[in-house]
């Protein structure tokens, strides 16, 4: 039965008003009742006086009659009857016309008294006045005796209210502290620590109260708070829990996006050389027709004339003539590579060998010490042409690079790598690539070498060849001992991809 | 003496000077020139050529369809087609040989020793020419 603050509060007040009330209601009906009993006792001691003085008056008439005694009498009987007329309401209707009735009598027999003169008659209606005088006495002695008893009785009820209703008073507010400390103090209390508890606990204990209807209510919305607190915590490590797969997303995109920028870079890197290579090979295309004029020219006009001055000028004009050829076929060779090769398996010895020999010339000429640790058992994938070349380049560029060098070294290796790579080395004992010219050598046109003797697009065109292979170029080191080169090809036991034309 | 006829069909008046001047000096080679495949087919029906040196890229008409009408009026006379190595004209060239129509191959740019090496071996003169 959940009773609530304002219903104990109204209860209280109505139970204490309502003791009171009744208390008063009590009280004023005992002080009606002893009124009564307090007029009913005049009444008898006043009736008393006047009873015995009718008594004796009418002895008084009958034996010496006198107009005194008559008035006197009649005094008395008015006297009484105005007593018992004041007491009319006081007694029952019957009691006093019992009494009225009584006390006519008297009057009656002393009027017959009066109108009498003979004594011995006189003396006859004498017991009546005398027995319905004493009868009027002892009913209003009843009276007063039944009065009595109602008096005491409404004391003793009395009594035992004001005994009730002091115990009463005295266990209200017992009752009322202990429903106070109860429903309401430790309600608050044991709901404070609950929550409490529950702050303490994450909110995982539910909140149980008990007491007065507001404070269980509290109790409820407290519940219900946590019941909310728990759903959003829940929503949080939702979100946290969400927030950290899309950290993580967020984080796989930017590593796919870095990528892509690399490969997108790479890809520019090798757009931008096909694009020049292909205009390069427009251009060299063009070049053709008017070189074989011009060469023509110059040959008809050195057959033609005997003048040695023009013969020389001529001579030289021829000269720059094979160089401008020359350029034009590397600069084909550098577009031509824009094509897929086709790659074969072949013996790396073998073509390290083909390719030293066609260079043998250039060795003797600049007493270079050639070196050549490869095993004659490693077969490598690869386009021989491209292999030749690469192989052609950065050997001619290690020649030139010891040209000046004491004793000229070139050291040309193959080692087996993992499984399926062999690594070739090429590595020169001349002054090496300065650092800060070292990240240019690739580029297409970078040439260290003199006007004339180099184009620039060899290192470009290897690298390119490579990496169309799925390998790559790398300058290892270069310092003022020398330099080195090296890249990987794959190996015969891996099978051939279709990434050949 | 006989008189051998070498035509030279190409749109570069350098080109077509190269020739005659390479060979100007053999009185026993007459050059004959065309600038286009058009006229390299009047000039070659005209003069019945020994050689033929004929050029891919044209205007009006280009080599290889001279050469295939050229083909028609003169199967067997030798004909070296001069030009670049350029992947374009490979296709073509082998849709050429491919039809059996026969030619040979020379990369510009030919010097001037070149040409006579070739005009000499083909028409077997003997050495030395006569100049």
């Amino acid at each position: 039965m959940k009773l609530s603050i304002r219903n104990f509060a109204q209860l209280w007040i109505i139970v204490q008003t309502s003791l009171m009330c009744l208390t008063f209601l009590f009280g004023w009906f005992y002080y009606q009742e002893t009124e009564k009993f307090n007029q009913l006792q005049i009444l008898n001691i006043d009736l008393e006086k006047n009873i015995s003085n009718i008594i004796l008056l009418s002895y008084e008439e009958m034996y010496t009659p006198s107009l005194r005694t008559q008035t006197q009498w009649n005094i008395t009987y008015q006297s009484a009857l105005k007593k018992i007329n004041d007491a009319h309401a006081l007694i029952t209707e019957t009691r006093y016309q019992m009494l009225i009735d009584l006390l006519a009598s008297t009057q009656v027999n002393f009027n017959n008294i009066r109108a009498l003169s003979n004594q011995d008659n006189k003396s006859v209606f004498l017991p009546s006045i005398t027995s319905s005088i004493y009868l009027l006495g002892s009913n209003v002695h009843r009276i007063i005796h039944q009065e009595v008893v109602n008096h005491t009785i409404a004391k003793n009820w009395f009594i035992f209210w004001l005994m009730m209703f002091a115990i009463c008073m005295t266990l209200i507010p017992f009752i009322a502290y202990s429903q106070i400390k109860n429903k309401a103090l430790t309600a608050i209390i044991t709901l404070s620590e609950s929550t409490n508890n529950m702050i303490e606990n994450k909110f995982l204990e539910p909140i149980t109260s008990k007491g007065f209807r507001e404070i269980e209510s509290l109790g409820n919305s407290i519940e219900a708070l946590r019941t909310n607190l728990l759903n959003e915590i829940a929503l949080k490590s939702e979100l946290k829990f969400e927030i950290e797969k899309r950290i993580e997303i967020e984080q796989a995109l930017n590593n796919t996006l870095e990528k892509l920028k690399e490969n997108q870079t790479q890809m520019l890197q090798m757009e931008k050389l096909s694009a020049i290579g292909v205009m390069v090979g427009g251009v060299a295309h063009e070049l053709n027709n008017p070189l074989m004029g011009v060469q023509n020219y110059i040959d008809y006009s050195i057959k033609h004339t005997d003048n040695e001055k023009i013969n020389n000028i001529l001579n030289k004009a021829n000269a720059e003539v094979q160089r401008m050829k020359r350029l034009v076929t590397n600069m084909l060779i550098f577009s031509r590579v824009n094509n897929n090769p086709e790659k074969t398996v072949v013996n790396l010895a073998e073509i390290a060998d083909r390719v030293l020999n066609v260079l043998q010339g250039e060795f003797k000429k600049h007493n270079v010490q050639i070196n050549c640790n490869i095993a004659s058992d490693i077969s490598v994938v690869a386009n021989i042409d491209g292999l030749q070349q690469v192989l052609t380049n950065l050997l001619s560029n290690a020649i030139f690079a010891v040209k000046n060098v004491n004793t000229p070294q070139i050291t040309i290796a193959a080692t087996r790598e993992n499984n399926n790579l062999a690594k070739i080395i090429i590595e020169d004992n001349g002054q090496g690539i300065p650092k800060t010219l070292q990240h240019k050598i690739f580029d297409p046109f970078f040439t260290t070498k003199p006007v004339g003797e180099g184009t620039g697009l060899g290192l470009s065109i290897s690298q390119e060849i490579l990496q169309k292979t799925g390998s790559d170029l790398k300058l290892v080191k270069s310092t003022e001992q020398g330099t080195q080169f090296c890249f990987t090809l794959n190996t015969k036991q891996e099978s051939i991809t279709s990434t050949g034309g | 003496m006989k008189t051998y006829k070498i035509v030279s069909i190409d749109d570069e008046p350098a080109i077509r000077d190269a020739f005659q001047l390479a060979l100007e000096d053999f009185s026993q080679i007459e050059v004959y020139t065309a600038q286009n495949g058009q006229e390299g087919i009047e000039v070659c029906n005209r003069v019945c050529p020994d050689l033929i040196f004929l050029d891919l890229k044209m205007p009006v008409m280009t080599g290889d369809k001279a050469l295939e009408i050229i083909r028609q009026t003169h199967p067997t006379t030798p004909v070296y087609i001069v030009t670049a190595f350029a992947k374009e004209y490979f296709d073509t060239l082998t849709e050429l040989r491919d039809r059996g129509i026969k030619f040979d191959v020379a990369a510009k740019p030919l010097s001037m020793q070149q040409i006579q090496e070739i005009v000499k071996s083909v028409l077997r003169l003997p050495i030395p020419l006569t100049y």
